[in-house]
């Protein structure tokens, strides 16, 4: 927790609901996303027990496995969720854009699909599923549907695009509530959708702390209440007695409405908190930067379409090389999305200045023909002084840019003083002579430590070293002692 | 120069180290043009940079070229500079990243040349960043050499040795284990712990995971920073590294001009001096207080310190110097945790006039070495310990970074947040270390040895 966190958190449990700490929301939220809800049987994480799926709050469609132990029955019901999200998921990918890319142009789907969930326990959900079902053998003896794979191949490629800081194809909504509010629970309590949501906005008259206190009881899934499952498990009993070892579709599937009707209004609780907070959270005003990112997404979006489309496969395991790259790559997409963040948000900015990583005031000069000498020649370096009212505790020389440019070349900061009002007088000193904006005398400019200048990346050789490769193959371990 | 003052050095710890050198020098160099590593591992201040030195004499008797790299720019000034000049009739070739030059009192030295990596093709000893070695090599515009040394190398990380692994075939790895582990700033950078393909494993780790076998790994038995005051403590840090001090019980003294206290903080103060004078250590805790990581009473104490250490004239001799000699304030360094800590102190310390005095963060002094060391221990008044404030590389690169005497500031109920059981940790396969539980570990037995050199306010 921030300083700002720390006084929005007192100030919440104080009066009894919880504080934005954004001015901005800072993900779209696509006006057809699709919703998906996943409960999972007991303790068996690699299994669907319940579905809910649908594009708008009011088509909400349910899909239970019956006995998700069992492979055929599993993947009986994941067969029907893949007819309908393929469809959903594929479609956006139809009509394309062509961008420059480059040297060369590639084109890129208009628009993206949007999948949310209620947390991310759920996206890890999505990550199991796609990861047992991604590989299966569409020949052989067992063969899956190309359907099936297809799905495990989007619900693969959601979970790892997932770790990907500030993207938007995959949102968890308590992460992006979290993301955008804070409120005095720990962050245990912060995991339950339902709880955090009963702080954001408790019920009239009710202090948040209570409303979430009885909240936090209301299981949201994947992982299942244990007396829920205790009601649940003679019905599951009486259905594997009835179905006497049959998965035929024509015998399960009136044997099925017990087990349906349990779920519904577990399925349909989560369903119905979902929309609520997304509708909440898609009133707040989007942040400039979140199109850019968009266009990131949208990219990603295509590209693994496309793929998959084509036939490709992707690797379990990530070579060094690939995993080096993309750590990279996150290191890289983590920085730039916090210093679009901080650039684009007034209030997300404060947590900054308290923390000495921001100064902020208002432009009493401008000098915009200083000149120094740099090497052996004259050259312009523009000097900004800002009155501050806080004190500065910025060391000469620190680069800061200002938030308005946060990809062009640094300011460093070459004077503080004591000015009138008690208010300080920074001095900031452009460090390049290009013609870029300045800030104008009078109007209120903030300069902070992030921006979304990319580093150098060492290249790395195509083949590799022998360091890392094993001097002999690895051969697998007895799973269990002999 | 050691043997010159026989009586100040501890000759079997000496001689135990001059004979891990040799035998790790000869090990490297028995391989020449075969993919084979060999590694150096020594605890912190054991003289490992001079090592890496004295690769260079047998390196050019037997016309073998040598790259040597290290992890950070910092490092690598240095190294150029301690290998100039202890090797006046060679050249130093440094290839820099862009936008880094060498401080200008290293580049000025004769034989140092700073060149772009395509002409330092001809040149005999190349030094640069592993980053920037490993990328001329993948552009084509360095080609390979017969020997790398990278100094360092526990905290260099898997991805960066992979790149400029293949720059020669022969490696020499030196390092030191108990400093802080390669971080990324990545969300979950855990996703590939355990894994061969982790990039954030250090390089040493990745090589004796696929090379364990065949890979020789040295032992440099000794400390020369540390005396034997500071030695035992520092032992918890290193379960798997036996080691002496190099200087001899009663060589190094630490003395203050007497002074009374007018005030309680300066009574505690010239306390807290007093101690750590005699005994290498002392530990100040702050009544308990939950409080955020820049806490002010925290910097006030600091700052009251080292106004009153400077006040009451530290003299100090030594190994080096036989005659009493003047503490400077650039050899006096405060050691925190976080970059705001850092911020604050030094704003505080300028203002009062101290701004030679070295304020930093534990990443920021690996490998460097004052007479005086005030460190701002990592769990003062945090609410709860976790894997960053317990991290027992943070804490072990705090107090072992000084030649005299470390004074420990905390506050009161630090300790009592490790009496409770240690939080269940996550486990990876494939992957022993628990970096919880080994700082778990690592902080109890420093508050356990810190004990007898107590004070509190």
């Amino acid at each position: 927790m921030d300083h700002l966190e720390v006084a929005l958190a007192a100030r919440a449990l104080r009066e009894g609901r919880a504080f934005r700490k954004a001015a901005f929301r800072h993900r779209c939220l696509s006006e057809n996303p699709i919703a998906l809800v996943l409960y999972q049987l007991g303790a068996e994480p690699f299994s669907a027990a319940a579905i809910g799926f649908g594009h708008c709050k009011s088509d909400f469609n349910l899909i239970v496995a019956g006995e998700p132990r069992n492979r055929d029955l599993a993947f009986a019901a994941l067969q029907r969720l893949a007819q309908w999200f393929n469809t959903m998921f594929e479609n956006a990918a139809a009509h394309r854009e062509t961008v420059p890319n480059r040297n060369r142009e590639q084109t890129r789907a208009n628009t993206a699909p949007q999948v949310i969930v209620a947390n991310s326990a759920t996206i890890e959900m999505i990550g199991r599923l796609g990861r047992r079902l991604a590989y299966l053998p569409l020949t052989g003896p067992r063969p899956a549907s190309a359907e099936l794979v297809r799905l495990g191949q989007h619900f693969l490629f959601l979970h790892r695009h997932a770790g990907t800081p500030g993207q938007q194809l995959i949102v968890s909504m308590t992460d992006l509530l979290n993301e955008h509010w804070v409120t005095p629970q720990s962050p245990m309590e912060r995991q339950s959708l339902a709880a955090l949501y009963a702080y954001i906005a408790p019920p009239p008259g009710l202090h948040g702390y209570e409303a979430a206190a009885s909240a936090e009881r209301i299981a949201i899934g994947p992982l299942p209440d244990g007396d829920d499952d205790e009601k649940l498990d003679p019905l599951v009993q009486e259905f594997n007695g009835r179905r006497n070892g049959s998965t035929a579709p024509s015998v399960i599937a009136p044997l099925l409405a017990p087990i349906a009707s349990h779920y519904r209004p577990l399925v349909r609780r989560t369903w119905d908190l979902l929309w609520t907070c997304r509708d909440r959270e898609a009133g707040w005003q989007q942040a400039p930067s979140v199109p850019r990112r968009w266009d990131d997404d949208r990219q990603a979006y295509t590209d693994h379409v496309d793929w998959t489309l084509r036939g490709g496969h992707r690797r379990t395991r990530l070579t060094p090389r690939q995993a080096a790259m993309l750590m990279r790559k996150l290191e890289e997409a983590q920085a730039i999305v916090a210093a679009e963040q901080a650039s684009d948000d007034p209030l997300l900015i404060v947590s900054d200045l308290l923390d000495e990583k921001a100064v902020q005031g208002w432009v009493l000069r401008v000098d915009e023909t200083h000149q120094e000498i740099v090497n052996v020649r004259a050259a312009r370096r523009p000097l900004v002084t800002i009155s501050s009212p806080d004190p500065c505790l910025m060391p000469h020389g620190k680069e800061l840019w200002w938030t308005r440019t946060p990809g062009s070349p640094p300011y460093v900061i070459v004077d503080v003083r004591a000015g009138p009002n008690q208010h300080v007088l920074i001095t900031l000193k452009l460090t390049t002579s290009s013609r870029i904006q300045l800030p104008r005398t009078g109007e209120t400019a903030c300069f902070s430590a992030h921006t979304t200048r990319t580093h150098w990346f060492a290249a790395l050789p195509p083949s590799t070293p022998w360091t890392h490769r094993p001097s002999s193959p690895p051969t697998p371990a007895p799973i269990e002692d002999e | 120069m050691e043997s010159a003052r026989d009586n100040h050095f501890n000759r079997r710890a000496l001689h135990a180290a001059a004979r891990a050198t040799r035998d790790a020098l000869q090990d490297f160099f028995l391989h020449a043009g075969e993919e084979h590593a060999t590694v150096l591992k020594a605890p912190a201040g054991a003289g490992k940079t001079g090592a890496v030195v004295l690769t260079v004499p047998p390196a050019r008797r037997r016309k073998m070229r040598l790259a040597i790299g290290t992890p950070t720019n910092d490092q690598a000034f240095a190294l150029v500079e301690r290998l100039a000049r202890s090797h006046t009739n060679e050249t130093i070739t440094f290839v820099p990243a862009s936008a880094v030059s060498l401080p200008q009192q290293i580049a000025r030295l004769p034989n140092v040349v700073q060149v772009e990596a395509a002409q330092a093709n001809g040149a005999a000893i190349i030094v640069g960043t592993i980053s920037k070695l490993g990328d001329a090599f993948c552009r084509g515009t360095l080609t390979p050499v017969d020997g790398l040394v990278i100094d360092e190398s526990f905290q260099a990380d898997s991805s960066r040795y992979y790149g400029v692994a293949d720059l020669a075939p022969t490696h020499l790895l030196v390092g030191d284990s108990g400093q802080l582990n390669p971080f990324s700033t990545m969300p979950d950078p855990y996703r590939w712990r355990g894994l061969p393909e982790d990039p954030l494993q250090t390089a040493v780790g990745v090589l004796l995971r696929n090379h364990d076998a065949r890979t020789q790994v040295h032992n440099l038995p000794i400390s020369r920073r540390l005396d034997h005051r500071a030695v035992p403590l520092v032992r918890a840090f290193y379960s798997d590294l036996s080691f002496e001090a190099a200087v001899l019980p009663g060589v190094r003294k630490l003395q203050f001009d007497p002074a009374t206290a007018t005030s309680r903080t300066l009574r505690l103060v010239d306390q807290a001096l007093e101690i750590s004078s005699r005994s290498g250590w002392a530990h100040v805790e702050l009544p308990p207080a939950p409080v955020l990581a820049a806490d002010p009473e925290m910097i006030d104490l600091i700052v009251a310190l080292v106004q009153r250490l400077f006040q009451r004239r530290p003299h100090a001799r030594c190994e080096r110097h036989a005659s009493w000699n003047e503490l400077q304030t650039r050899h006096v360094a405060i050691g925190v945790s976080h970059n705001d800590q850092k911020d604050l102190l030094r704003f505080r310390l300028d203002s009062v006039g101290f701004p030679e005095v070295v304020v930093e963060t534990a990443n920021k002094l690996q490998g460097l070495e004052f007479e005086l060391v005030i460190a701002w221990h990592p769990l003062a008044g945090i609410p709860e310990p976790d894997e960053f404030h317990l991290d027992p590389g943070r804490l072990c690169v705090l107090l072992t970074r000084h030649r005299h005497a470390c004074i420990v500031l905390g506050r009161a109920d630090d300790r009592h947040l490790l009496d409770a059981l240690p939080p269940a940790t996550p486990a990876f396969l494939g992957w022993d270390p628990d970096p919880i539980l080994d700082g778990w570990e690592a902080h109890r037995a420093a508050f356990a040895a810190l004990e007898p050199h107590r004070l509190t306010l």
